[in-house]
């Protein structure tokens, strides 16, 4: 096992930039993921600490040993692929065992570790199949193990759930996370999906257009994200432009009590979520941090109701969540909660 | 009675077999009937085959067909590899142009590219005078009219047939397969033999079979740059049939040259069916 660390990567295509200054660093045995939207960089950072795309500035370290001048097929690096990239030609056996080939170890050993790997991911007797003859979700394990079998320092995964149907897909969740914190392999996985890397992360990685937005845990992420952008992509859906005036904040005229007024930066904005906003009575005398709207639309989502409530904030409606079997129409009073009040930077 | 759907599909593709039927079936039972006839003995007979067997020429160009199709497909092979892993590799702005490239020789008449040969190549061509200037001949270097000229000639013919069937199958594979293979440890020689070329081979087969085929049968190209010095069996055949009159002796190289395709293209489906078992 061994930690990556990356240093103010930089990756250009001619004039475009993929990736710009990014900094980031997985401890040995931990999962690390970088989340971002669609087109952001993250395939190519994961693309440049496998090895297959030159860098044009900064440094990745392996174990505080730069990689710069070590070929993809020396880096020991296990790569799990969004197609998964199995051996059509090969049977699963020889798909898995062709890691351990290539470190030309005897016959036995490779057949013995093989059949280990297989097992371990819950494919036994798998080995003379061809990879078309087994279900998407029994590829991605093969994947997997053929990724591990050779006891590589670093696992990648590039979005490595994004092609199996839903439910597969929680299933494999667990999957991945029992298997990565068995072989305790130091592991960094791409995905667009923040739920995936909300539950299996210990640190997260936010990116947007090339750059590190923040890193953090995911209880870090979740609580204090950074920025407008980080807020919205983890799903806080309320978020206006605000200022800082005597005694708290103001959202488009409206005061509200919130949070130390330190470390605000300027201009800042402030998010909230629709299930930490509380529904008050009219007649409430506790007027602090009110919030009086009108519903305009209303959602079910299974398990709540989501209304959409347009307020004095802005143009953009408050959208608020109440329980299921909680109705709302016309006027309604909202109170949001000072210590709920997320200041965000502005991007 | 209507008719049945069968019945219907008969009737309907019955002008078909007729015109295939007089267009192919019966030449080449002539050409059956022919090459086991003579003109001086009674029945079916052996005697043109037994003539060409005792012939020099005829047994020479008889293995000089082999030997120039196998070459041709050899060379074809070699560098249809890097042609099509480079067309794969380039800019998707440039693979139109490079795809015309590869194609335009195509539209190119076969005599008009054997004469672009002849001008390269004969002792007073621009390949002798530049070897010449250079020193590094005393006297012009004979290509033409030899089978060297001919196996260049014709692999300059056939390569595109074996570049686009080696990009048909290259393309199909999962852009990421050479990286998973680097990834685990392969360098990227051995990544090329036990990867890209295993991922290749129902496209190296159809080429191969394309290009062995055409070389086979080709006529142009032998006849211009080979000359009358060295035949192969399509010139063979050519030069009984309209220098020396012999139509059975044409008749009976012809059906060799037939078996010849035959058995190679049974070799290269039981070739195909041995290893394309683990592909589709
Ligand atoms: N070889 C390349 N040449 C030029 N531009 C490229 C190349 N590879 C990627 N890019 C560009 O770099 C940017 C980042 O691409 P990247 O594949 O890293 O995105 P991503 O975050 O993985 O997105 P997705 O979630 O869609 O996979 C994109 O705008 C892409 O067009
Ligand atoms: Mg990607």
């Amino acid at each position: 096992m061994s930690s990556v660390e990356v240093r103010n990567l930089v990756k250009k295509y001619g004039a475009f930039t993929a990736v710009r200054d990014a900094s980031f660093k997985a401890e040995s045995g931990s999962l690390i993921s970088i989340l971002g939207p669609s087109g952001c960089g993250k395939t190519t950072t994961l693309r440049t600490i496998a090895g297959f795309e030159d860098i044009t500035s900064g440094e990745i370290l392996l174990d505080d040993r730069p990689l710069a001048n070590t070929p993809p097929w020396r880096r020991n690096i296990g790569i799990v692929f969004q197609s998964y990239a199995l051996f059509p030609f090969m049977t699963v056996g020889a798909n898995v065992g062709y890691g351990l080939k290539m470190r030309k170890l005897a016959k036995s050993d490779i057949d013995r570790r093989t059949d280990e790997a297989l097992k371990r991911v819950g494919l036994p007797d798998s080995q003379s199949k061809y990879p078309r003859q087994l279900s998407g979700g029994q590829r991605q394990r093969v994947a997997l193990a053929r990724a591990l079998v050779f006891e590589p320092d670093v696992m990648l995964l590039d979005e490595p759930l994004s092609a199996l149907d839903a439910k597969l897909r929680d299933e494999m969740r667990f999957e991945l996370k029992r298997i990565q914190k068995q072989s305790g392999v130091t592991t960094l996985l791409v995905t667009h999906d923040q739920e995936e890397a909300f539950t299996l992360s210990d640190q997260i990685v936010v990116m947007n257009n090339a750059i590190v937005k923040q890193v953090g845990t995911p209880r870090e992420i979740w609580d204090q994200p950074g920025s407008a952008f980080v807020a919205d992509f983890i799903g806080v859906e309320n978020i206006f432009p605000a200022e800082t005036v005597a005694g708290g904040i103001e959202i488009s005229g409206n005061r509200f009590s919130a949070g130390s007024p330190n470390n605000r930066p300027d201009p800042f904005k402030v998010g909230f979520r629709s299930s930490d906003l509380v529904l008050v009575d009219a007649d409430n005398v506790e007027t602090e941090n009110r919030i009086t709207g009108e519903v305009i639309g209303e959602a079910y989502t299974g398990d709540s109701n989501v209304y959409q409530v347009q307020t004095g904030l802005g143009a953009e409606p408050v959208i608020l969540k109440s329980k299921k079997d909680q109705k709302l129409h016309g006027n309604v009073h909202m109170r949001l909660p000072p210590e709920k009040i997320l200041v965000l930077e502005e991007d | 009675m209507p008719m049945s759907s069968t019945q219907r599909d008969w009737a309907l593709s019955l002008p078909a077999f007729v015109i295939v039927g007089l267009l192919a079936v019966i030449p080449a039972l002539m050409l059956f009937v022919s090459a086991f006839t003579s003109p001086d003995i009674e029945g079916f007979t052996l005697a043109n085959f037994d003539k060409l067997w005792n012939s020099k020429l005829a047994t020479q160009a008889f293995w000089r067909t082999i030997r120039v199709a196998l070459s041709v497909t050899v060379i074809t092979i070699i560098l249809g590899y890097p042609l099509a892993i480079g067309f794969l590799r380039a800019n998707a702005r440039l693979q139109p142009v490079l795809l015309t490239l590869l194609v335009f020789p195509l539209m190119v008449s076969v005599v008009v590219r054997a004469y672009g040969w002849i001008v390269v190549l004969s002792p007073s061509g621009i390949l002798n005078q530049t070897l010449l200037a250079m020193g590094l001949v005393s006297e012009p270097v004979e290509i033409l009219h030899t089978e060297y000229a001919v196996i260049l000639g014709e692999s300059q013919l056939l390569l595109p047939y074996m570049v686009l069937s080696l990009i048909a199958s290259l393309q199909k594979a999962d852009s990421n397969l050479e990286e998973a293979s680097m990834s685990l440890g392969a360098n990227p020689v051995t990544t090329f033999f036990r990867i890209v070329v295993p991922v290749s081979v129902p496209g190296l087969l159809t080429g191969t079979l394309l290009v062995f085929a055409l070389a086979l049968t080709a006529f142009a190209t032998p006849l211009l740059l080979g000359g009358g010095r060295t035949p192969l069996l399509t010139t063979l055949i050519y030069t009984f049939a309209f220098t020396t009159f012999d139509w059975s002796a044409a008749a009976a190289v012809g059906l060799i040259l037939i078996v010849l395709a035959l058995v190679f293209v049974a070799l290269q489906r039981w070739v195909g069916a041995k290893v394309l078992k683990s592909y589709e």
